[in-house]
């Protein structure tokens, strides 16, 4: 079985989206209305609007632009994070297992029940001796880790 | 020259607009300033709140999958009575006393949930029970976060106190960042795979490999080895279930027939943030955690005997302590075995007796 440690908080991540909250329309609608106002100052400073004032006109096109760069770049961000945590994470616990006799190493993902020092698969390279009482010819785990190296912080 | 106008400063229209809304901008954020400040900072506690109830729930319900094979349904109503349970900690006006009075509540409240799982399911090994135990103690400690949180957050939406609200807005991340080491580690809890927090007990086992084994007070085991001509004691919490023993008992009943020269500890310890995960530090003094009582013995016998008390630390966050051992984690192992051994020569002399503790949750590490 290849252990995905983190399926409790997959689980808790799924649950948070689901409570319809009203703040996410409220946030797009916000976004929607600076949109809106970015928009009719870049008309206007782009016609100039009965106006000579370059000065001005520059304003109004660069308040405009400030305006609608900002509110793309916040959909950008609200998006990333969605993603993020929509993302699942794979996180493979592995099992290695030495042979005492011949020394062979294997790895291979962990199995509930076991146990470093535990007994894990039989050694594929030592002969099966006649006497055997079933541990004879069975590898020794000698680690249980974590795939990666390291943990994924959140914060 | 034409001097520039800002936006407002223009008698256009939407200059006027603007100016109107800056006003009233400026007479909101005067009169209610704080009030919107304190309904933001409320929104995030809310936030946090929110989530810190559905990672209990998801803990809850997680354990109760994980013990469904057993096909008790008592099991579920006593982690439900579990998440309330309480330990009450002794009297500390006359201090005297009060670390044997403590061991005493913890020893009792452990044998207490001890035998009530075995008491459920009866035909469940030693390690299986204390597997289950480490399971309840993140619910248990997701559930205590849950209510301590809610019960400031109401507190302070009651006396809508503002610096109430701050210090609350500001040890959230630190609690979360704990609550979420919790919830991690709820799938190594369940399958017995060996944590961050067993690095010290992984240093003994391996150090403990060809010694005659034998069992020492409650759920610890030492063997004796001869190292380079030294009586070497190694030491561990019985494993593979998740233990963390009682070194502080065994080296008590040990020293009373053995006159050990020194006393090596190795444990995890947490890093501070920037430090490298699986470093070693060197240092003296009972290396070991907990509640206090199992160190307060340790340095009792070391003081008593004049023993000298070295120790390592293999560096690790919250959240590797408590989840899967990482590659980091096993590689500072294999570093503090060598150094340890090393050690073990430098410092003591042919013919002497060490004692060797390796301490931490030994789930998933037998011996």
């Amino acid at each position: 079985m290849v252990t995905r440690w983190a399926s409790p908080s997959r689980r808790v991540s799924a649950l948070e989206k689901s409570p319809v909250s009203l703040l996410v329309p409220f946030y797009f609608f916000l976004l929607g209305l600076l949109i809106l106002f970015s928009l009719i100052l870049l008309v206007q400073g782009v016609t100039g609007a009965g106006r000579n004032d370059s000065v001005t006109n520059m304003l109004f096109i660069m308040t405009g632009l400030t305006g609608l760069v900002s509110t793309f770049y916040m959909i950008r961000r609200y998006q990333l994070s969605v993603q993020k945590t929509l993302k699942e994470r794979k996180i493979v616990v592995l099992t290695v297992e030495e042979c005492s006799k011949c020394s062979y190493k294997a790895v291979r993902p962990f199995r509930e029940g076991d146990y470093v020092y535990g007994y894990g698969e039989e050694c594929p390279r030592c002969p099966k001796s006649l006497g055997d009482t079933g541990v004879e010819n069975r590898m020794v785990i000698t680690a249980i880790y974590l795939e990666g190296g390291r943990q994924e912080e959140r914060y | 020259m034409q001097t520039p106008l800002f936006l407002g400063q223009d008698n256009t229209d939407i200059g006027y607009i603007i100016n109107i809304l800056y006003i009233a901008m400026f007479l909101v954020l005067v009169f209610w300033g704080e009030k919107i400040q304190t309904r933001i900072r409320l929104r995030d506690i809310e936030y946090a709140l929110e989530r810190l109830r559905l990672m209990r729930d998801e803990s809850v319900k997680f354990t109760k999958e994980k013990l469904k094979k057993y096909g008790r349904e008592e099991i579920n109503r006593f982690l439900d009575n579990y998440l309330e349970f309480v330990t009450i900690p002794p009297v500390d006006m006359d201090p005297a006393g009060v670390v044997w009075k403590l061991d005493h509540i913890v020893k009792t409240a452990e044998d207490r949930v001890r035998s009530e799982i075995k008491q459920i399911i009866p035909d469940l090994d030693e390690s299986h029970v204390l597997n289950i135990m480490n399971l309840f103690e993140a619910s248990y400690a997701l559930n205590y976060y849950y209510k301590v949180v809610r019960h400031y957050y109401i507190l302070s939406k009651k006396t809508s106190s503002y610096i109430l609200i701050i210090q609350l807005q500001a040890i959230l991340p630190q609690v979360m960042m704990e609550a979420e080491a919790y919830l991690g580690a709820l799938q190594a809890f369940s399958s017995g795979q060996p944590i961050g927090d067993g690095a010290g007990a992984l240093v003994a086992a391996r150090l403990m490999r060809g010694g005659e084994i034998f069992d020492i007070e409650r759920d610890n085991v030492c063997t004796v080895k001869n190292i380079q001509g030294r009586r070497v004691y190694f030491m561990k919490a019985k494993g593979p279930g998740g233990a963390v023993g009682t070194p502080g008992d065994a080296l008590m009943k040990l020293s009373e027939k053995e006159s050990f020269k020194m006393i090596f500890m190795v444990d995890a310890g947490l890093k501070l943030e920037g430090e490298k995960t699986g470093s070693i530090a060197e240092g003296v003094g009972a290396i070991i955690g907990g509640i206090g009582t199992e160190k307060y013995k340790i340095e009792e016998v070391a003081t008593k005997k004049a023993i000298p008390l070295y120790g390592m630390i293999i560096k690790m966050s919250l959240k590797e302590a408590i989840t899967p051992m990482t590659k980091d984690v096993l590689n500072g192992v294999e570093e503090a075995h060598q150094l340890l051994l090393k050690r073990i020569v430098e410092k003591s002399s042919e013919g002497d007796t060490v004692m060797v503790i390796g301490v931490g949750n030994t789930m998933g590490i037998a011996q």
